[in-house]
């Protein structure tokens, strides 16, 4: 049981290879959509939906997070977080991705027109 | 004494050794830098839950992992990192299991190790999502994941798969298969 690889090892290596490819290809068709307005949420909640367009500062109701949007760039520029991961998240601009706080659980992400006509339309 | 009671101690013994070990390294494995993605780490507190699972039985794999878990978290984590890496343990190890059960012909520790990471970092996601109430965030987060599962999870497996060949060659007495 515990010498050599067996075949089973390959078989599973290549299962969840394409799990993860599949996944990223299913993700590329969803991020792909361009998006003007950057959506704040925390503890699954949206609390604000702010313009690309304008530069700005915007802090979190609590002051634990506090990101910057400047010449369409998204970034995290302060947390009071230990770890500190979102603040050195790759910055976002208008095409995908999203910063994440993990231990304040705020989430950043770039939302489209449609998608915000969408979230309008059901809360109406 | 009587032979049974030997065997219980041995046993008792190396679970504490267990608990220990794996408490030590998933504490210390935050100081080795992977990369600067959140919930990536080496997974080295894996080495002693497979060991668990090889040299005793699911049960006891099982209360090692939680005391590990909960030891680490109370000493320094933080009740979100408590529900992250339990729901990761948890869904790891009952994969590990399943995986021995069903198909031990067919996988080394290696592939093994493999399914423990996989379904770790897959358990975590789902917590990430339901944390943050965005499937697409955690989707996003999920390739990342994966990938970091199938170079952690055969790294672990190598070094497990060695560190049981090393221990088979040392008489540990009755009580361990």
């Amino acid at each position: 049981m515990v010498k050599k690889l067996r075949f089973g090892d390959l078989l599973i290596f290549l299962l969840f290879a394409l799990i993860g490819l599949s996944v990223f290809l299913f993700n590329m068709g969803l991020f792909n959509s361009e998006g003007d307005f950057l959506e704040v949420s925390k503890d699954a909640q949206v609390i604000a939906r702010l313009e690309l367009s304008e530069d700005q500062i915007y802090s979190t109701p609590d002051g634990g997070n506090t990101l910057q949007i400047k010449d369409g760039v998204v970034s995290m520029i302060e947390a009071d977080c230990p770890d500190q991961l979102c603040v050195h998240t790759k910055p976002l601009t208008n095409s995908s991705g999203s910063i994440v706080c993990l231990p304040n659980r705020v989430a950043l992400r770039i939302i489209g027109k449609d998608e915000e006509e969408h979230i309008d339309a059901i809360t109406e | 004494m009587p032979s049974q009671n030997k065997s219980k101690l041995i046993r008792l013994t190396t679970m504490a050794l267990l608990v220990s070990m794996s408490a030590v390294l998933s504490y210390y494995e935050r100081f080795i830098p992977v990369i600067n993605v959140p919930g990536v780490k080496l997974g080295l507190a894996n080495i002693f839950t497979l060991m668990a699972l090889m040299l005793l039985s699911w049960k006891e794999a099982l209360l090692i992992l939680l005391a590990r878990v909960f030891l680490v978290s109370f000493f320094a984590g933080s009740p979100i990192g408590l529900l992250y890496s339990l729901s990761g343990g948890l869904m790891s190890l009952f994969a590990m299991y399943l995986a021995l059960k069903f198909v031990p012909r067919y996988i080394s520790i290696i592939g093994v190790s493999l399914v423990g990471a996989f379904f770790h970092n897959t358990g975590q996601c789902m917590v990430l999502g339901l944390l943050l109430g965005s499937w697409q965030i955690a989707l996003g987060y999920y390739p990342i994941l994966v990938v970091a599962a199938l170079a952690t999870g055969s790294l672990i497996g190598y070094i497990t798969s060695h560190f049981l060949n090393h221990i088979q060659s040392v008489p540990l007495g009755p009580g361990l298969s």
